[in-house]
């Protein structure tokens, strides 16, 4: 290779090293103004082009221009860097985050939601009904007898000026609404507020929030509602838990059963939560009452249905360990913000 | 219901633990809530006499006795004062443990005592305080005393459904055992040895005038009772399930109560006038003292007892004090009778007397017990009240009791639970439950017994089926059949989405008790109606909202009070009654929040900056951003409601579907809040107008709008106004003057002070205009630009600023 190319290389070499070796703005125009500087070694070297040997001078020039190409890039892209630097250098990293206003979502919102989110897998739609409710919908269609103390205003919450007007007792009366609205298939869950004459303590609250379950259609069996509960408490609760069913009496339902799920907490063995019988109630369930259908004139011959309920509270202080239910009425924002992250 | 086993041994053969008791009865639909272990402390304890008791020499209140135990005569230093000689009693022996300690050979101030003389609460017979035990001439000086109490016992508490009655005896509960078992049930005998010679046709009388509230009534008579202490075993049943022993005539009318289920009533003959019953009802009005001495007023509803004179008791509900059995009764007339359920509920209800005879009565007893439980209850009488009973009973009964056969078709049980039982399964469970059962063709009819009130329908069986066979039979199913059978309504998503826009700017959702206060709806608004509840739980939730603004007010209040400064809450909820945003009393589904404190909160590099009336609007906007909704706003500077700056949301029309703005000082000082809060409320349906079924785009519920390739232009012009013309007003000028070409109008500065006068600032807006297919010149604005200035220079006191 020609002595005057291979200048250029040692050049370049030079550049490069020089480049890497400023750290600060001055020391960077200081390469700048030696290398690419009107008086700089660039610009000696176009000015010697005439006198480069005619059969290498193609070259060189060649050679020469992208050399001050190379070299006007580089110490631009390193003004650059150490400007940034410069930006950072005072810049404490360790500072604490500002603050963001950052809302919330009501646990009861975020597990309603949950529930919800499976059974619109399922094939359920989301019926809500109004809160305040007639004694028809309430009691009379769901079968409940004249005598049943559930009626009582003991129990339950009856408007003063309105007659046979009260606080819903249950979201069964959405079933009631929905089953009067349309025909079978039905597949729905309603979740909403229900009230009770419970003296509010750690564990009762005169309103709290349900959710039910119904499906009606053709073939509808307790077997269906046995895998169906079973399936839910599984997306709810992770896929190890498994249900149980114990008899019980619901005026609505006939089988009625009570619902156990495996405490997911121990995995059945026994636990504080689970007050060591391995084994958490969670909600009534049972096939619709045939008096129940006929009431709102779907044949008990031709379809049967279930329905079950489930109380949103309780699972929400099961999965938190929120031990007191009146914590969440009372919206203590020290409270309500524990709620904010996302999933 | 309490339950001992020990008792339950005398119905059904087992040797299962009380552990297994419990899940069996648990999965028969009686839930067991919890089983007491108890223990008597009787064994090592020996019958004794008292040879001798004499008072000992150095306390007044010991005796010192000499005590027969069979081939040994011990001194025993007592301290009862019913200790006595020639009295019967249990003793227990050095070296015996009675609770905590053990009897030891010891002194007594001075004396030697070697055993102690027992008292039933002492061993834990009874919680008796009546001094040492007296025993009866039928124990046997020398024998073991743990013969005649066992020792151990276990007691199980079961939730018994409303719907079984039946369940609420031992007999009840061993019967569904034997069934589940298929093990023999023993019924008690029902035998009754009539020792008098008198007959007690000729000495009572039953006339029922109310034969629909009293179907059946059972009399019969007993002479020559002695009141005094039931016998041992007895105490100790009734004991074991909670129940006080009292004396002989009351303890055993108890006992069979809770033996068969059957209340009964023991009335002292003597006071009954001519030994006549009439079972009549109450006079509206009538006066009558009750066992526990207090008077109560009746009504017409109420059934009576009575004879010709006054009455007696009130039916299935409480004894009257006048024919109470006392020490000095010796004729007892024993009612058995079967009582109308809700008669007997509306009586015990209305006069807060739950009973366990009422409890029974008003779910049903069984209507063929009366008989036999008056028989048992006479036979209880003459073994242990020393009574004679008299000839023969007294059956009233005007209605018998019928209750018809129900179908089975043996295929129901598939189509409803999604499992096969077989006919003969079926069946099996039937008999086993003593139903009657009667094949015809492919058809089980089967007739409930008489205490099987809940068997009415098909469904019943197709219930008892399965829970014998066992819920836990039924296959779970792998997969159901997924149908798209509904859509949620549209209200659902616009909840969803107003809650998370809400959360997105930094809300707290808040859930507050839809109870509330009317005092709290007075002091926010006096227009407000909420629904009032008759009996409310306490002052705080004596309404049903019909607005969530006093309940959010309420949470500021709370969090102020515990020192948080920035609070941004809302609420999403149903509210009802009258008399706001058009509420006239459906329920409606509101939105409402409130905003007190800073807006940016203070840190290390940023001033805090507090909320003001552009963050309401901010929220608004943001939110029917979010709900896809136009938002015509209407301000008003005039109050607003409760609001002192408002902002009314416009829906179509007139229709206004919210309000918002800052609250009037004086009635956040009703809620004791001393601080700026900026609230709104909506009623989110009136605003968004959901309909079923309608196109309703997520996001962007207009579509796509094709934007400009090409640059935009932009103009800023600023005008010096008065302070009272609202920006807006001059926006909507250059907004609506304008041509095609304009894109946005925006205000980038607002400014008051030097050298502006005073009453007048600066609005400097930026007119951005784009056109879809060329790059705009000057000529295309110049004459826009204009037209503006000139139309907006036509606002009073407006001019453009140079």
């Amino acid at each position: 290779m020609h002595e005057k190319i291979v200048e250029l290389q040692t050049l370049r070499e030079a550049l490069e090293k020089d480049i890497s070796k400023a750290d600060s703005p001055d020391s960077i125009e200081e390469v700048r103004v030696r290398y690419i500087g009107r008086k700089g070694s660039i610009a000696d070297l176009f000015k010697q082009i005439g006198r480069v040997e005619p059969q290498i001078r193609g070259e060189f020039g060649k050679t020469l221009n992208s050399l001050k190409q190379f070299a006007t890039a580089e110490i631009e892209r390193k003004v650059k860097d150490l400007e940034q630097q410069e930006t950072v250098a005072g810049v404490d990293p360790t500072l604490p985050p500002r603050p963001v206003a950052q809302g919330s979502y009501h646990p009861i919102t975020l597990i309603e939601r949950e529930v919800k989110r499976i059974f619109s897998r399922m094939g359920f739609a989301v019926m809500r009904g109004p809160e305040v409710e007639d004694v028809w919908h309430n009691f009379d269609a769901l079968n409940t007898p004249e005598w049943h103390p559930s009626r009582d205003a003991s129990d339950t919450l009856y408007l003063a000026d309105v007659p046979d007007m009260l606080l819903r007792t249950e979201t069964s009366p959405v079933q009631i609404r929905t089953m009067q609205a349309q025909k079978p298939p039905i597949r729905i869950v309603a979740p909403g507020r229900v009230f009770r004459n419970d003296k509010p303590d750690a564990t009762h609250s005169p309103m709290f929030t349900q959710v039910e379950g119904l499906y009606v259609d053709k073939g509808v069996t307790f077997s269906d509602l046995k895998g169906t509960v079973l399936q839910f408490y599984r997306h709810l609760l992770g896929k190890n838990v498994v249900t149980r069913f114990r008899p019980h009496f619901f005026p609505f339902t006939e089988p009625s059963a009570e619902v156990d799920v495996s405490c997911p907490f121990c995995g059945g063995n026994g636990c504080r939560v689970c007050k060591q019988s391995g084994w958490i109630e969670v909600g009534g369930s049972g096939m619709v009452d045939p008096n129940v259908l006929e009431t709102v004139g779907i044949d008990p011959e031709v379809y049967t249905g279930w329905a079950f309920g489930l109380g949103v509270e309780r699972m929400t202080m099961l999965l938190y360990g929120v031990d007191d239910i009146r914590l969440f009425y009372e919206n203590d924002i020290r409270f309500l913000q524990q709620f904010g992250g996302r999933r | 219901m309490k339950i001992s086993l020990n008792w339950l041994h005398d119905f059904v053969d087992f040797d299962e633990s009380p552990e297994q008791i419990a899940e069996i009865l648990t999965f028969l639909n009686f839930e067991c809530e919890g089983i007491e272990y108890i223990k008597r402390y009787v064994n090592g304890v020996r019958v004794g006499k008292v040879l001798e008791a004499i008072p000992h020499p150095n306390a007044d209140k010991l005796q010192l006795t000499k005590v027969d135990i069979g081939g040994e005569i011990l001194p025993i230093v007592c301290g009862a004062p019913n200790c006595r000689e020639g009295l019967i009693v249990p003793v227990a022996t050095v070296g015996t443990r009675i609770g905590e300690f053990t009897i030891e050979s010891r002194k007594l101030r001075g004396e030697m005592s070697q055993g102690m003389i027992l008292s039933e609460s002492e061993m834990k017979i009874s919680e008796s305080h009546g001094g040492i035990l007296e025993l009866g001439d039928d124990f046997k000086v020398g024998d073991d005393f743990s013969k005649a109490v066992p020792a151990e016992d276990a007691v199980l508490e079961f939730e018994v459904t409303v719907n079984r009655p039946d369940a609420l005896s031992h007999i009840g509960m061993a019967r569904e055992l034997a069934s589940h078992w298929r093990r023999p049930l023993r019924l008690p005998s029902f035998e009754v040895q009539e020792t008098s010679t008198r007959n007690v046709e000729d000495e009572l009388r039953i006339d029922i005038v109310a034969p629909e509230q009293c179907p059946r009534y059972v009399g019969r008579k007993v002479t020559g009772v002695s009141v005094q202490d039931s016998p041992l075993w007895m105490k100790a049943r009734l004991s074991s399930i909670g129940q006080r022993p009292i004396s002989n005539v009351v303890d055993i009318t108890n006992y069979i109560l809770f033996e068969l289920g059957q209340p009964l009533h023991a009335f002292d003959a003597d006071k009954v006038k001519d030994g006549r019953i009439i079972v009549r009802m109450a006079e509206e009005g009538e006066d009558f003292v009750t066992l526990d001495d207090k008077s109560r007023k009746l009504v017409s509803t109420d059934l009576m007892i009575a004879d010709p004179e006054k009455g007696i008791a009130l039916g299935g509900v409480m004894g009257g004090a006048n024919s109470e059995v006392t020490d000095s009764t010796n004729d007892v007339i024993i009612e058995a009778a079967y009582f109308d359920p809700p008669t007997i509920r509306k009586t015990a209800k209305r006069l807060a007397l739950p009973s366990e005879a009422s409890r029974r009565f008003e779910r049903g007893a069984d209507p063929g017990m009366q008989a036999n439980a008056a028989a048992r209850c006479a036979e209880l009488f003459r073994l242990y009240a020393g009574a004679e009973v008299l000839q023969g009973v007294v059956d009233a009964c005007p209605i018998p009791y019928q209750r018809p056969p129900v179908n089975y078709r043996p295929e129901r049980a598939g189509v409803v639970l999604g499992f096969e039982v077989s006919k003969s399964d079926a069946i099996k469970v039937f008999e086993s439950l003593e139903f009657g059962v009667e094949e015809k063709g492919d058809i089980v009819v089967v007739t409930p017994p008489s205490w099987r009130h809940d068997i009415e329908r098909e469904i019943d069986l197709v219930e008892e089926v399965a829970r014998h066979v066992g819920y836990d039979k039924v296959p779970t199913a792998e997969e159901s059949h997924v149908v798209l059978s509904n859509e949620d309504p549209p209200l659902e998503r616009i909840l969803d989405t107003a809650v998370d826009s809400m959360v997105a700017m930094g809300f707290h959702e808040a859930i507050c008790s839809a109870m509330t206060s009317g005092d709290d709806h007075e002091a926010f608004a006096g227009g407000l109606k909420p629904f009032e509840i008759q009996r409310s739980i306490n002052p705080e939730m004596n309404v049903y909202r019909a607005s969530l603004a006093p309940g959010l007010l309420r949470v500021v209040e709370h969090n102020l009070n515990r020192g948080l400064e920035d609070i941004f809450v809302f609420e999403v909820g149903q509210v009802g009654g009258m008399g706001w945003l058009g509420c006239e009393g459906e329920q409606r589904l509101h939105l409402s929040f409130a905003m007190v404190g800073q807006r940016i909160p203070q840190s290390y590099d940023r001033s805090s900056e507090p909320v003001d009336l552009a963050d309401v609007v901010t929220v608004l906007n943001e939110l029917a951003r979010g709900l896809t909704l136009d938002l015509p706003l209407e301000f008003s500077y005039d109050s607003c409601d409760n609001l002192m700056l408002g902002v009314k949301v416009a829906a179509d029309n007139d229709d206004i579907a919210g309000v918002a703005g800052l609250l009037k000082a004086e009635v956040g000082e009703r809620f004791g809040i001393d601080q700026p809060v900026y609230m709104a409320e909506l009623d989110l349906e009136r605003w968004v107008k959901p309909v079923a079924g309608e196109l309703r785009l997520p996001g962007n519920n207009g579509g796509y709008k094709r934007f400009s390739r090409f640059p935009s232009s932009t103009r800023d012009v600023s005008f010096i106004v008065p302070i009272t013309t609202p920006a807006e007003e001059v926006r909507r000028v250059l907004q609506n003057h304008s041509n095609e070409l304009l894109e946005d109008v925006v205000l980038f500065d607002l400014y008051s002070g030097e050298p502006l006068a005073t009453g007048e600032r600066s609005l400097a807006f930026r007119l951005v205009f784009r056109a879809v297919d060329r790059t705009l010149t000057d000529g295309d604005i110049d004459p826009v630009i204009e037209t503006v200035i000139s139309e907006v220079e036509k606002l009073k006191g407006v001019r453009l600023r140079g």
